[in-house]
């Protein structure tokens, strides 16, 4: 599994705007409530970081829901 | 009174350590409270950095001889063709080169970070046999312990300045500016912006053959000037160039890199390229320079270009400085449009923080260029000539 690094090709694949990146701090921010489960954002991350299962259809980086991720940053 | 400063000078200050290090960031605020002569007395260097994707990316390796030897005239690594086409057994791994059997999951850069890991593998190569070397084929495993050299030679990286892309057709498009939406839906850009290195020395004073900077978490060397390097492009009032113009060719050993700051880069429905993280030093040895270091994001400016027009030459659809797009939205003929970076501000900050710390606590000084670059180089183009 890939680290994101961050890079914010993710928040132009999202056209709800669940997935942006923060000006100041230069991290990509999550809202889930906005999310469509589309998975646009999977194909878009150029470092592989994002994944789904078969079972959910949630996006996940490295491992763990995307918001705990970017929320623990 | 004018301060000047050698990079002997400075270099001293280094590996006493005492030299005043800070990031171009963190520049800003020093410039802001001091002014601009006595923040030049103050500082000595100033870390920049950037982490994007830069295809233009490689690796040399040389394998070691086997018994009977092997005049390698094919290589594949992890099923992705390395060219071989140097000597016996050396090869270069490209970035962008892509698998035999997972295409654009799978590539060159993949090949190169499993090997910065510590990986095995999968080495065949191919001939067709000679007196001196008649082995004709060989399948083996390597890592980066059981080889020679394994050194990165990156041809063209680290854009001064960069257009950013958008689409104006109605169909999505997919390129290495990432996924542009139709009827203007998105601008991406890539840089790093105000941290980014040759946007802090514009004119690159401080910047040429021999420069000493952080290559993918390794200690590496600017080795010549970049391909597609064009010094000559129009400039802002602040020397900063409008669009894309210089860029470097770097060299380092890949034994001693970190995946931390390097790593593949995958573009849907285009293809395979890879983040590298670059940070370089730049010595403040004037007024002049310490004025180019601290230009914000406000005053540099870049083009948006319409990616929906196959042509070399894509229309300009509006300029907007960094502080915009790094906003999050930009505006075109009055229209809001969301943008999305491609170069990681999160890790260019690291990286500059991190070269920082060698040159205040490790002893990293600063090598004065060995020979500067070209000044007002245009670029060529491939036109039809002849039949």
């Amino acid at each position: 599994m890939r680290r994101c690094t961050h890079c914010g090709a993710c928040t132009a694949a999202c056209i709800r705007g669940a997935l942006k990146i923060d000006a100041k701090s230069g991290t990509v921010s999550y809202d889930e409530s906005l999310c469509t489960y589309c998975n646009a954002c999977i194909k878009a991350c150029p470092a592989r970081a994002l994944t789904n299962t078969n079972q959910i259809r949630r996006p996940y980086v490295s491992g763990e829901r995307l918001s705990e991720t970017y929320e623990s940053r | 009174m004018t301060v000047k400063k050698t990079f002997e000078e400075i270099n001293e200050k280094i590996r006493k350590g005492n030299a005043v290090v800070v990031t171009a960031e963190e520049l800003a605020d020093i410039v802001e409270e001091k002014g601009i002569s006595d923040a030049t007395k103050y500082v000595d260097v100033v870390t920049t950095a950037t982490f994007g994707p830069m295809c233009s990316t490689g690796a040399f390796l040389n394998f070691g001889h086997s018994d009977p030897p092997i005049r390698m005239e094919k290589v594949e690594l992890d099923n992705v063709n390395a060219y071989a086409g140097i000597a016996a057994v050396d090869a270069y791994i490209g970035a962008t080169e892509t698998s035999k059997d997972r295409d654009i999951e799978y590539g060159g850069a993949h090949v190169i970070c499993n090997l910065i890991d510590g990986k095995k593998v999968h080495l065949k190569a191919y001939s067709r046999g000679t007196d001196c070397y008649p082995r004709k084929e060989l399948d083996t495993y390597i890592t980066k312990d059981t080889i020679n050299e394994a050194y990165l030679f990156n041809p063209r990286n680290c854009y001064q300045n960069y257009s950013a892309a958008a689409n104006t057709s109605d169909r999505t498009l997919y390129t290495y500016m990432g996924v542009l939406q139709p009827c203007l839906g998105n601008v991406n850009y890539s840089t790093s912006g105000e941290l980014s290195p040759l946007l802090k020395d514009p004119y690159l004073r401080t910047i040429g053959i021999g420069t000493k900077i952080f290559l993918a978490g390794a200690e590496g060397y600017v080795s010549w000037q970049g391909t597609q390097f064009a010094s000559g492009k129009p400039r802002g009032e602040n020397g900063i160039p409008l669009s894309n113009a210089c860029t470097l060719a770097v060299i380092g050993n890949l034994k001693e890199m970190s995946t931390d700051y390097i790593q593949p880069a995958v573009f849907e429905k285009y293809g395979v390229s890879m983040f590298v993280g670059i940070g370089i030093p730049i010595p403040v040895l004037d007024s002049d320079l310490l004025s180019n270091l601290s230009v914000r994001n406000k005053d540099i400016y870049a083009n948006i270009l319409d990616y929906s027009v196959q042509s070399n030459n894509k229309p300009v659809l509006a300029q907007c400085s960094y502080e915009e797009l790094r906003s999050g939205y930009v505006s075109i003929e009055g229209k809001k449009i969301k943008t999305s970076p491609l170069t990681s501000l999160y890790k260019s900050r690291e990286i500059a923080q991190v070269l920082k710390g060698w040159v205040a606590e490790k002893g990293f000084t600063l090598q004065p260029p060995i020979a500067a670059f070209p000044k007002d180089v245009s670029l060529k183009s491939l036109g039809k000539r002849g039949s």
